[in-house]
């Protein structure tokens, strides 16, 4: 089974986009797509609310990158083991939370990090479908 | 009851539950009552304290607008679950976080590789939480 991270505010790679329609199409097996939420940590595409950002805003940001973090470490201890590929999309600032919350976790070996390509969406998800496929 | 930590030794332990009190709104804010060991998963219980002598009527409108929405659970995270309760003990309002035994473990996992002291979630992640549930649920704060 794959996965693949989102962080909030990716332009044009919603759950229900074309983007990501292709993608997981075009992914073997069984591919999860989940968010990375600032506060949240990792929330799956069916638990996740625009109710869930509102109210963030209010959070220090260095706390707020520390119970991220933890919310995104514990995350990968807890569901990691089931995935054989995970691919995360490297867009905006979501990328300290995960950068801090998965370092040195055992996971790693299974991380694709693709860089996010605003003008280059074909390119983009040629890029995400190989990794899943890897 | 409560395995909150002394003074002295805040800074050398790790606890999943903040401590809070943290306010939620102009009606009521919340405060870490203790927590509960369930068969599957540890309970921390937060009271509901409200803010009397600013708006008592409006806490009353708020809790009865609660009440059809009492005890449902509401999951965001795999492995948590919250859900505002009234238990017969204390007959008082309370907002419950239940998180599985094995979620918990990879919280202090995760808390240890990070070195992180003190409470592993955070008042702010409580509070969120308990916004949302609200939001969720349509009711007004």
């Amino acid at each position: 089974m794959n996965l693949i991270i989102i962080p909030f505010g990716t332009p044009n790679w919603g759950v229900q986009s074309d983007n990501m329609k292709s993608v997981v199409s075009g992914c073997k097996g069984k591919t999860n797509v989940v968010y990375l939420l600032p506060q949240w940590g990792i929330v799956s595409s069916r638990a996740y609310h625009p109710d869930l950002l509102k109210g963030i805003y209010n959070t220090p940001e260095k706390k707020m990158l520390q119970t991220t973090a933890v919310a995104v470490r514990s995350w990968l201890h807890h569901q990691a083991e089931q995935y054989k590929r995970i691919v995360v999309l490297n867009y905006g600032h979501s990328m300290k939370f995960w950068n801090k919350g998965a370092a040195g976790t055992p996971f790693m070996q299974k991380v694709k990090v693709i860089r996010y390509l605003p003008r280059s969406p074909a390119v983009l998800r040629r890029r995400v479908t190989r990794a899943c496929n890897e | 009851m409560n395995d909150i930590p002394t003074k002295k030794t805040d800074e050398t332990t790790v606890v999943l539950f903040p401590k809070g009190p943290a306010r939620v709104s102009d009606t009521f804010e919340i405060a870490f009552h203790g927590i509960m060991r369930g068969k599957k998963s540890i309970i921390g219980r937060y009271s509901i304290v409200p803010l009397t002598d600013r708006n008592p009527a409006t806490f009353q409108t708020f809790v009865r607008s609660l009440k059809p929405f009492l005890n449902r659970n509401y999951t965001v995270v795999p492995g948590t679950r919250s859900a505002f309760v009234l238990p017969k003990s204390t007959n008082s309002l309370e907002f419950a976080v239940a998180i599985d035994y094995d979620k918990a473990n990879t919280y202090f996992k995760s808390a240890e590789e990070m070195n992180i002291r003190g409470s592993i979630l955070s008042i702010d992640f409580i509070r969120l939480l308990l916004k949302t549930q609200l939001q969720r649920a349509g009711v007004q704060i």
